[in-house]
């Protein structure tokens, strides 16, 4: 009798076990009514990183600068996803690109409407906005071109063959210049290579008859591109290898000038604000040391400035990785937003002379575009 | 009163640590039912977990089929210490790290030769038929063995898979094992065993298995407040698995034990669930093979000296392919053959009683061809020496080894890495402070390293072939306990274990700007506790109960730069508290088997903050077996209820674990 209820007692020891349970995160979120609020505000994009659908969406109250982290998830009740590329303000509306998870979405104060790209239309990276019409590159070397009002789909160009990967794009005059960056042409045979072939191409695509009028040659693997006054500006990667990084100015007679030695590129204001971040390794150890030099470029006197921020900005913009970059149309301010792809970001925030305001912890994953909705 | 013995037996097989040897032929379960009338014993062997100053757990036949443990990963993530990262479904890839040091510090043996992987530096124990084995063990440190390769002393942990071997019923020539299995998520594996006796002298063993699963199984996605129910597609697998294996033993008593193993595979890669894009399930897809042949002779010249030498050839091939519209003809293919070469003999020498001691010599050569960018074609020559010396009282043991490793490599048009030499000391020792009692205080202290994967070096543009070897450095403290039997109690074992890890110059991918590379950086500071306990019952008649439960508290810290945000924070994927229990209740009509995983929160990154939060979980396994006899074949029927509870969880991030599922088993002896 004793000994059939000590194995009793040992049995209920184990049932303890079963009721171990827990909570998740999103029990935590509070319950915010589906209202997207867009009007003096800051939008701060988390690209996240692959595979975690840690995509995400904070937004800046610019009338008193509090900052929520995770609005959109409060706001919809579901994730960004995986892997935001991009993000445009067009008409009283904002428009996200995610790549991981294929679709663009729109949001505005009657709600989200989305658009889901097919496995053939490919993965989606960036997208400009212009005359009532959203165009996206991808990965699949076309332009898909979308109504900026219903998101419906309209018609594709191929840019560049299939496998050639297609990155920033801009508009200018009913012309979009595409960033043809680089294509992978795998091994067909045991022994034989990947290659990686980086291209040296910017396509011009006629934006009405969505045809494509020629090709300018820049800097190897373009990559992001933005519009100043009348001309289009390029930041091409390099090869990784023989060629560094550039910025190139594109001009209406499709000339192409070198303006400045940068990887980081952004409008503010009437000016090109760059950054230049400049690694050397050790040759020993291989550990590698980062240098960061910022500067602004004036496409009236076509003049590289000096740094865009003041001596007093914190000791540790100087070598952390600048992954965003992005000024208040309205009063100037500049915002530089950091990441090691680890952790959080955190923004930066420095009046329009330069002069360093403060900072705050982005409460995402790679910070990478600021969209501001005055 | 005898068939309570033979049961207890049959259950303390599981735990006794039997040397791998071809004497064990001999030394067969069934060997002991067929004489056990004839031995009379007082004392029970004392469970090696209990005397080795390692800390040393191990989990036999028995109890893995009595738990209905469903695969070799499912049955070390209940071993305390060891954390299991399960990429889901039957396919996925599984990989397991001993005490928060990572997969790359922990070894695998099978059948006493270390399984290697240079370019990736972590075993996929995912491939490994559990059918076969006859028991798993995972010991931290090293194995107490003194005959054991140079490789065994070189990890921080090792795992090793020790296979069955063939059983001849009295005076049967042949034996025969054929096995059914199917479950859900259309799983089928239906398995063979053939073993001869030729002569007196040798025996040969011949199984092979083949598996398929469409593995489509459904799981809830939840994203932010919204939940679906989702299907996890492409991650279906097919699977051959074939090995041959002989046993001979000389007039002299040295053995020679020889394998072939050969194993196939072709599944699909699910990947992450990206939300919104289901289909992004349907991308990957792996084929790949793996051979290896294997020869082991053991030698005893005399009381004094014994030798153990092992030969072992090696060949894998993967083929992985990625379909997307981003790549030019619409596929990328990735095919990587690593070939491995590899001599160990050890050689040990007893003077008197108390002290002996041992040398052990291995030396490899790995190679790997790939079709990756400016791969250099790596070759590796390794040469690993350990000196051991054990020294034993009745009051204490003393082991203390010192490991000497030397790489040099070969690449192909670029300019080789330097050599790399290291010597690494371990101390172990343990105290019995009472003759009478199985009460033990142990210590060890050890120091491991792990030398760059290729894929560390040489992977493009991330590789970086300057990159110093990863250095970890353990200290162990703990108390084990072996309780009398009793009346009420057949056995009771207790082990508990302290320990501080350090891990410094952990090589981490890390950022320079926008370009990454392979790097020294990290510093992690590892202390926990694991806790063992085992003890078995007599119940009425014949029945018995068992029960296991074992405990694991771990605090891994990152402390690698103060100014991050995660400095101090949980490494990824490191429960802070894991715990496992197991009750074998043995009935005369059937065995009922519950076993239960619980696994705390974790983070899916370097940060401990909400978004970041894995929830933790708790999965239990309902089994019923029986055994019977039909005219001289001995079967065996068993059906096992895998995570009744249909618990949604993840073990790594958007990498569903399947929900409640079955699995059915018919074996047939004779």
């Amino acid at each position: 009798m004793k000994l059939r209820s000590l194995y009793i007692s040992a049995l209920c020891l184990m049932a303890v076990g079963v009721g171990f349970t827990s909570c998740s995160e999103e029990d935590s979120l509070p319950i915010v009514p589906p209202v997207n609020n867009l009007s003096d505000v800051a939008y701060i994009l988390h690209e996240g990183n692959m595979g975690d659908n840690n995509a995400s969406l904070g937004c800046l109250d610019l009338s008193d600068y509090t900052y929520q982290g995770n609005w959109y998830l409060a706001q919809n009740g579901e994730k960004l996803g995986d892997l935001a590329y991009d993000m445009k303000a067009y008409d009283g509306s904002l428009y996200i690109v995610v790549g991981g998870s294929k679709y663009i979405v729109k949001i505005d104060k009657e709600g989200r409407k989305f658009y889901q790209f097919t496995s053939e239309q490919g993965e989606p990276r960036s997208m400009v906005i212009a005359d009532g019409k959203i165009y996206v590159t991808s990965y699949s070397g076309q332009v898909h071109c979308l109504d900026a009002v219903s998101l419906a789909y309209e018609q594709s160009v191929q840019v560049a063959e299939q496998g050639i990967r297609l990155e920033g794009i801009a508009e200018r005059d009913g012309k979009l210049y595409v960033a043809v960056a680089y294509k992978v042409i795998p091994a067909t045979e045991p022994g034989a290579w990947d290659t990686y072939v980086y291209q040296k191409e910017v396509a011009v695509v006629d934006a009405n008859t969505m045809t494509k009028d020629t090709v300018l040659t820049v800097g190897s693997n373009p990559s992001a591109m933005a519009a100043l006054g009348s001309d289009v500006y390029l930041y091409s990667i390099g090869d990784y290898y023989m060629e560094g990084p550039v910025i190139q100015r594109i001009r209406t007679d499709y000339s192409v000038d070198t303006v400045a030695v940068a990887n980081k590129m952004a409008v503010v204001g009437d000016k090109l604000f760059l950054v230049n971040a400049e690694v050397t390794y050790d040759p020993v150890t291989w550990a590698a040391t980062t240098v960061n030099t910022f500067m602004a470029y004036d496409p009236i006197t076509e003049a590289l400035e000096g740094s865009f921020i003041g001596r007093e900005a914190p000791a540790e913009l100087a070598s952390s990785t600048i992954y965003l970059l992005a000024g208040d149309p309205v009063t100037g301010e500049i915002y530089i937003g950091t990441t090691d792809y680890v952790n959080t970001g955190t923004i930066y925030r420095f009046s329009a002379d330069g002069q360093y305001v403060g900072q705050f912890d982005s409460e995402g994953l790679n910070p990478s575009k600021m969209v501001f909705v005055n | 009163m005898s068939v309570r013995y033979v049961l207890g037996c049959i259950v303390l097989g599981g735990l006794l640590n039997i040397p791998v040897c071809a004497q064990s032929v001999a030394d067969s379960l069934a060997d002991r039912m067929h004489t056990i009338d004839e031995v009379t014993v007082k004392a029970r062997r004392m469970p090696v977990s209990v005397s080795s100053a390692q800390p040393v757990q191990s989990v036999g036949r028995e109890q893995l089929e009595g738990l209905g443990l469903q695969s070799v990963a499912d049955a070390v993530r209940r071993f305390a210490g060891a954390t299991v990262r399960d990429y889901g479904g039957i396919g996925g890839l599984k990989t397991v790290s001993v005490r928060s040091l990572g997969a790359g510090h922990t070894a695998v043996s099978y059948d006493g030769v270390a399984v290697s992987n240079t370019q990736a530096g972590q075993i996929d124990i995912g491939r490994f038929s559990l059918d076969n084995v006859e028991e798993l063990s995972l010991a931290v440190g090293q194995g107490s063995d003194l005959l054991q390769s140079a490789r065994a002393y070189a990890s921080a942990g090792i795992l090793s898979i020790r296979t069955q071997q063939p059983v001849f019923v009295d005076g049967e020539k042949d034996a025969w094992l054929v096995r059914l299995r199917g479950g859900s998520f259309g799983y089928v594996t239906p398995s063979l065993r053939y073993a001869r006796k030729l002569g007196g002298r040798t025996s040969v063993m011949v199984e092979g298995d083949y598996m398929r699963a469409d593995g489509i199984y459904p799981f809830i996605l939840k994203n932010g407040r919204t939940e679906t129910t989702e299907r996890r597609r492409n991650s279906d697998i097919y699977s051959w698995h074939v090995e041959g294996n002989l046993y001979h033993t000389f007039k002299d008593e040295s053995c020679l034990t020889g394998k072939g193993y050969f194993y196939k595979s072709e599944r699909g890669l699910p990947g992450a669930v990206k939300l919104y894009n289901l289909e992004n399930q349907y991308r990957e897809r792996l084929w790949d093979e793996n051979f290896f042949t294997q020869l082991t002779y053991d030698k005893r010249f005399s009381q004094k000296l014994s030798l153990r030498t092992s030969a072992k050839y090696g060949h894998t091939w993967s083929r992985y392919e990625d379909r997307d519209v981003s790549y030019v003809s619409g596929r990328m293919v990735d095919i990587n053959r690593q070939d491995e070469y590899y001599l160990t003999a050890s050689l040990m020498y007893q003077p008197w009683r108390k002290l002996s001691l041992s040398l052990a010599q291995d030396g490899a050569v790995n190679t790997l061809r790939s079709n990756l960018p400016r791969c250099p074609f790596p070759v590796r020559y390794t040469s690993l020496t350990a000196l051991n010396l054990q020294y034993k009282e009745w009051w204490m043991t003393l082991q203390g080894t010192l490991l000497n490793t030397f790489v040099t490599e070969e690449v192909k048009g670029d300019e080789r890495p330097d050599d790399r030499q290291r010597l690494s000391p371990s101390v172990g020792v343990t105290f019995r402070p009472w003759q009478g009692q199985r009460l033990f205080v142990r210590f060890l202290y050890k120091h491991t390293f792990r030398v760059p994967t290729f894929n560390d070096m040489y992977y493009q543009r991330i590789g970086n072939k300057m990159l110093r070897s990863e250095k970890a450095v353990e200290y162990n403290a703990g108390i084990t306990y072996d309780a009398p039997s009793f009346p009420f109690m057949d056995y009771l074992t207790l082990t508990v274990d302290g320990y501080i890890n350090r891990v410094e110059d952990k090589i981490v991918a890390i950022p320079a700007a926008y370009v990454w590379k392979m790097s020294n950086y990290g510093r992690v500071h590892i202390s926990g506790l694991d806790a063992v306990a085992r003890a078995g019952f007599p119940l009425w008649g014949e029945s018995a109960l068992h029960l296991s439960g074992t405990y694991t508290f771990q605090r891994a810290i990152d402390r690698t730069d103060p100014s991050k945000k995660n400095y101090g924070d949980q490494i990824p994927y490191t429960p802070r508290h894991t715990g496992s229990v197991g009750v074998r209740l043995q009935l005369p009509w059937v065995d009922v088997g519950y076993t239960a995983m619980m696994v705390s929160r974790r983070y899916s990154q370097a940060q401990n903050i909400a978004m970041n939060e894995i929830p933790g979980y708790a999965e239990h396994t309902l089994t019923l077996a029986r055994g019977f006899q039909l005219n001289t074949v001995a079967c065996r029927l068993q059906g096992e209820l895998v995570n009744f509870t249909d618990e949604q969880y993840e073990v790594i991030r958007y990498y569903p674990m399947p929900g409640r599922s079955w699995r059915v088993t018919l074996q047939m002896e004779f």
